[in-house]
Parts: structure tokens; sequence; C-alpha cells
């Protein structure tokens, strides 16, 4: 990454916690994050590690009573996550989201036209003529077969693969400059997956900055520029895509990319897993989130979170860092 | 002469007028001790013909046997012997399982159908078998939404061995689970092809799962097997266009591949 390049979107010190039982349950702690123009930042988490909670709380969407803390910079200063009036003029103008399920993203009841038509009439203030002759150039943008058609469609006349360009067509349609991506391919086809991917980083040469949050390390390093590791509610490992998926540090990440397939190229027998499970928010300790699964584990981990260490931009919060080889996976 | 034969299978079904071939012509057999991997996308016929395999669906043409019997032929109590021999296991266990039972309970069920073991012996048996998944003996008494959905779909793959079959059907076993804990079930099920001798049908669209678990394993595509092999061959030398294009979808985490696939071939985007 050049040094100049500056962030279009920052998290820091993002804090997510559910209030009920004895005290709130932390599914979040002091998640920073960056997101550059052109560039794809990839959030690997297995469910329940925060991650979604992580772009609801960007998009002011979680439940009313969430305790949600730490600010968010678009480069014309900040503003506070607890602020969700501000965060709600942000959606769609500033950042559009693509879910994993476009069924359940597109309106049943509605054209796929109709429904990109909104966007252009609410943020735009376009008549319905302008509005939908600018949503069948998108629509032929994203790589929707005849558009003009396809406008008139329902989403249930549409394939898997055409729902998500057509859930990608209505997220750019308020010219995002920023998008968020949560498991956008995870319920399609994999010969489908290929081809969204595909249009996600056709996006991104245009200067769309991306992030994309998915569980699958193999599908993040192809596309990603960056990686973060989020396990548990913490970022446990934060880089450039060649050092985190090549040399990942943090015993949760090497384990992650073991058990990955094909990555466990060990050509049969046992494949690696993870023995236990991951905490629930909640049942977090005060030591490192991942010490109860790590095979490295040591008396200081139980007691005293870890350490982050940086090793130019690649940053590990873990002990094992701080010495001066890791032990070999 | 295989245990379980799907002979030149064919299944269609009538959405009004219209006629879709779901699956056509297929022939496969699996044997006790083997994994046979099934691959294809969605509606390409897989769970179509897990149904068939299982005498939950008649096929159109064609026979479906075990022991080398049509299943078209068997009724009454060689029905139900037939039911326990072959077990399956599905995608989603929170939706396969009865919330409201116990681990005890969902285990104890086809112990007590198919009398299994005589009824002073169920308990231990099903302390045995959640051993053999490596369950905590507590776990007996928690129902499906009180542990993790690798945990249930262990309890799954025990219901299912319950009853002691000889050839399991797992449609998508692992496609809901996470990475982490994919690779406990993927073990376990390699583990009772080891011990216990059982056949196993594996059903995904994952290549790179199929690959790993399967001795040898057949593409599916619009209703027909396209290829078919030892699954390494396959993977390393795939020779259908179709199978060429599963196995070029399949992520394999090279740094920057993404982008390097668009450079060479930049598609549209008008």
């Amino acid at each position: 990454m050049n040094a100049e390049a500056r962030p279009i979107l920052s998290i820091r010190n993002l804090r997510i916690a559910f209030p009920g039982g004895a005290k709130p349950a932390i599914a979040v702690q002091d998640l920073s994050l960056d997101l550059y123009p052109g560039q794809v930042t990839a959030l690997i988490g297995e469910s329940g590690s925060g991650k979604s909670a992580t772009i609801l709380a960007i998009l002011g969407l979680l439940p009313a009573g969430t305790l949600v803390s730490g600010e968010l910079d678009l480069g014309d200063g900040r503003l506070s996550f607890a602020d969700e009036k501000s965060l709600e003029a942000l959606r769609g103008r500033v950042v559009g989201t693509v879910f994993q399920d476009p069924l359940a993203s597109l309106n049943p009841v509605l054209t796929i036209g109709e429904q990109i038509d909104e966007v252009f009439q609410a943020h735009r203030g376009l008549s319905w003529r302008q509005a939908r002759a600018k949503s069948v150039a998108l629509m032929g943008h994203v790589g929707l077969p005849d558009p003009e058609a396809r406008a008139k469609d329902f989403a249930h006349q549409l394939s898997g693969g055409q729902r998500q360009r057509a859930a990608i067509a209505m997220a750019l349609a308020g010219r995002p400059s920023v998008l968020l991506a949560d498991e956008p391919t995870s319920a399609l086809d994999p010969t489908v997956q290929a081809q969204i991917l595909d249009l996600l980083l056709a996006l991104v040469e245009e200067g769309t900055a991306l992030l994309l949050v998915t569980h699958d390390l193999a599908f993040a390093a192809e596309a990603a520029d960056r990686i973060a590791v989020i396990y548990a509610g913490r970022i446990v490992e934060h880089g450039p895509v060649a050092a985190v998926a090549r040399d990942p540090i943090h015993p949760y990440t090497r384990a992650l990319l073991a058990a990955s397939l094909p990555f466990g190229e060990s050509a049969a027998g046992e494949l690696p897993g993870i023995p236990g499970r991951m905490p629930a928010p909640g049942e977090v300790s005060t030591g490192c989130v991942f010490a109860p699964r790590c095979p490295y584990v040591r008396e200081i981990c139980r007691r005293a979170p870890p350490p982050v260490v940086a090793r130019g931009e690649h940053e590990v919060a873990c002990v094992l860092a701080a010495d001066e080889g890791a032990p070999a996976p | 002469m295989s245990l379980l034969e799907l002979a030149s299978v064919s299944k269609s079904y009538h959405i009004g007028r219209r006629v879709l071939p779901a699956v056509e012509e297929v022939t496969l057999g699996i044997d006790p001790g083997e994994i046979v991997g099934l691959v294809g996308e969605s509606g390409s016929g897989k769970s179509t013909l897990a149904r068939l395999a299982l005498r939950l669906l008649a096929p159109d043409s064609g026979e479906v046997r075990f022991e080398g019997r049509n299943l078209a032929g068997l009724g009454g109590e060689e029905l139900t012997a037939f039911r326990r021999r072959i077990q399956i296991v599905f995608q989603d266990p929170l939706a396969a399982l009865n919330p409201r039972a116990t681990v005890r309970r969902l285990i104890e069920e086809p112990l007590r159908l198919h009398r299994i073991v005589p009824p002073g012996e169920i308990e231990a048996e099903i302390q045995r078998l959640m051993a053999l998944a490596g369950l905590p003996p507590a776990y007996a008494e928690r129902r499906p939404r009180q542990i993790s959905g690798g945990e249930r779909q262990r309890v799954a793959v025990l219901r299912a061995l319950a009853s002691r079959p000889e050839i399991l059907v797992c449609d998508e076993p692992v496609a809901a689970l996470d990475v982490s804990v994919r690779a406990q079930i993927l073990n376990l099920l390699l583990e009772l092809k080891r011990s216990m001798g059982l056949g196993i049908l594996f059903i995904s669209h994952d290549l790179a799962v199929v690959r790993r678990i399967a001795d040898r394993l057949a593409v599916m595509h619009r209703g027909r097997i396209v290829e078919r092999g030892p699954s390494e061959t396959v993977w390393q030398s795939p020779t259908h266009p179709y199978t060429q294009a599963l196995l070029a979808a399949v992520p394999l985490g090279e740094p920057g591949a993404g982008r390097r696939r668009r450079a060479a071939q930049p598609t549209v985007i008008a």
C-alpha cells in the first residue's frame, strides 16, 4: 500500500454490546479498520464472531438498545457510532450494502426496476422516467442480460446469480463510495460465485472501496488487498493479504488456514480442525479470547489480554508475535 | 454388484403441463467401506437422487436395488428392514432434529423403533454412541438449540448411526458449518468408514470437500452424471468441460488470483 493513500472510511475502537443478563454481552471489542478507495478489505470470521454486527453498526441498523461506542471517520470529521441520525444519512449515499441472500434483500412484490428506481428517486430526486433510464443502464452495467426486460421482472423470476447482480445494482444506485458485502457469494453456486466476485472486483477497479465480509479465507485471499481476521469480537490478525494468507502468525489464523480446503493438502486422512468452540458474547474472559482452543497457550494468555505486535503493517494480537520467531505451524 | 445400486434411473417432476427432468439415466453403486462423492450445483438433481436411493421417491424408469433386490417391490416388514439399513443426514440439523427433544431422546428413538438393543441396554448404547462422536455424557440432557452447530450435526449423524445402517446418505452435511468445525464432521465420517465399514454417499456442491473425503466421485450436471472416477484423478485431470469449470471456480487462496483472472479475461461491465 502506498503511504499517501488515505482511507475513505475509518472505524476506530468500535464496541458493540447487547444488554441483558447480569452484564452486557460484548459482541465486538475495540475494532479498528480502514477502507481505501479501489481496494478490497476482507473481514474474516466464523458465525458469531461479530463480523455481521460490525456491518450493522456502520449502517446504524443494530437493534434498539444495543450499546454501541466508537467513531466512524469518512474523511470529513468523526461521527460517533452512538449517533444514529448521522449514520442514517450515510446509508445509500456513502455506503451501499450487499447481503448474502438476494431473495431476502429484494422486495418480492416490486419489480427489480421499481426497486432501483426508488433509490434514484430518493437519493437524487429524479423523475420516474429519468430514474428508469438510469436503472436500466445500471442493470446493464452489472451484467444483467436484456436489462430493459429484467427491470420488469420480479425477484423470483431471476436466477440466484441474476438476483445478486440486481441487489448489487440497487446498492450502487446511490453511487456509494463504499460497498459493504456480507457473504455476497455464500448462497450461490460455485461457478456463479466466481462471476459475482468478478463483478465486485470490476467495481473496485472503478474506485469503490469494498469491505468483503466472509467466513471463507481462500475466497477472501484471492480477492482482498488486506485481511482482518476476527474471532469472538476481536481482530486477532490484520495486514496485507500476502502476509496474512501466506505467513499467518496468530494460532487462530493458522488453524483456519489449515482447516480451509483445499489448503489442507495432506492428500488423505484426518483433516485439521479446531477443537472446542468459539466463546459466545458474554462468555469472554479477561485473557486472550482464543486461549481455550489455542495449542500454544501459555499461563499469561489466560490472565491478560494479548499484546498487539506490529511487524510493519502486519499486526497480530498474540504473545507469540512478540517472540523472536514464532513456532512452526 | 454393489450393495446399493441405481441402475439407469430417471425421474421427472410435473409442474402443470411442463415436465422437468430431474434425474436422467443415472447409474451409480455404493459398497460398504467406501465414500462415493456426488458433486453438483443447485438444480443438478443430486438431492432427487438421494431421495430415490432412500425410496422416498420412486423412479419413473430404471431400478434402485439393495442387495440386488428392486426397492419398488419391497413392502411391510421388508421395507422396514431396508429403512434401518440405509439412513440419511441432512444439511441443516436444526431443521432435521426435533427442537423439543433432548439428545438422549433423539438417539433413543431409532434404538427402540428398530429394536437395536434390548431395553436394558439402551442407556449404555446411547453413551457408547455419544462417546464415538466425542460428545460429553452431560449433553444427553440438552436440546438442539443448547449445543453448537457442529455438535448438532454430530447428533444428527449419531441418530442416523443408532440403527446400525450399512449405507449413510449425507446431503450437504457440512455446507451450513463453520470451517473450524467442518473438519470434525468430515473426520467422524472417515472414522466411521474405517472402523464400521460404513458406505457413504456424500452429496455436495463443493468439489474441494468431496475430493478430500471421497474415494471416488461423480459429477452431476442437469440430471446426468457427466464425469466419474477416483477423486484424485478427477481433481487432477478433469476431462468434461463442466467439471473443468467447477474446478476453475474453486478458490485456491492464492493472493491476488481474483485480480489476475480479471486481468487475463476482462469481462463485462459495460
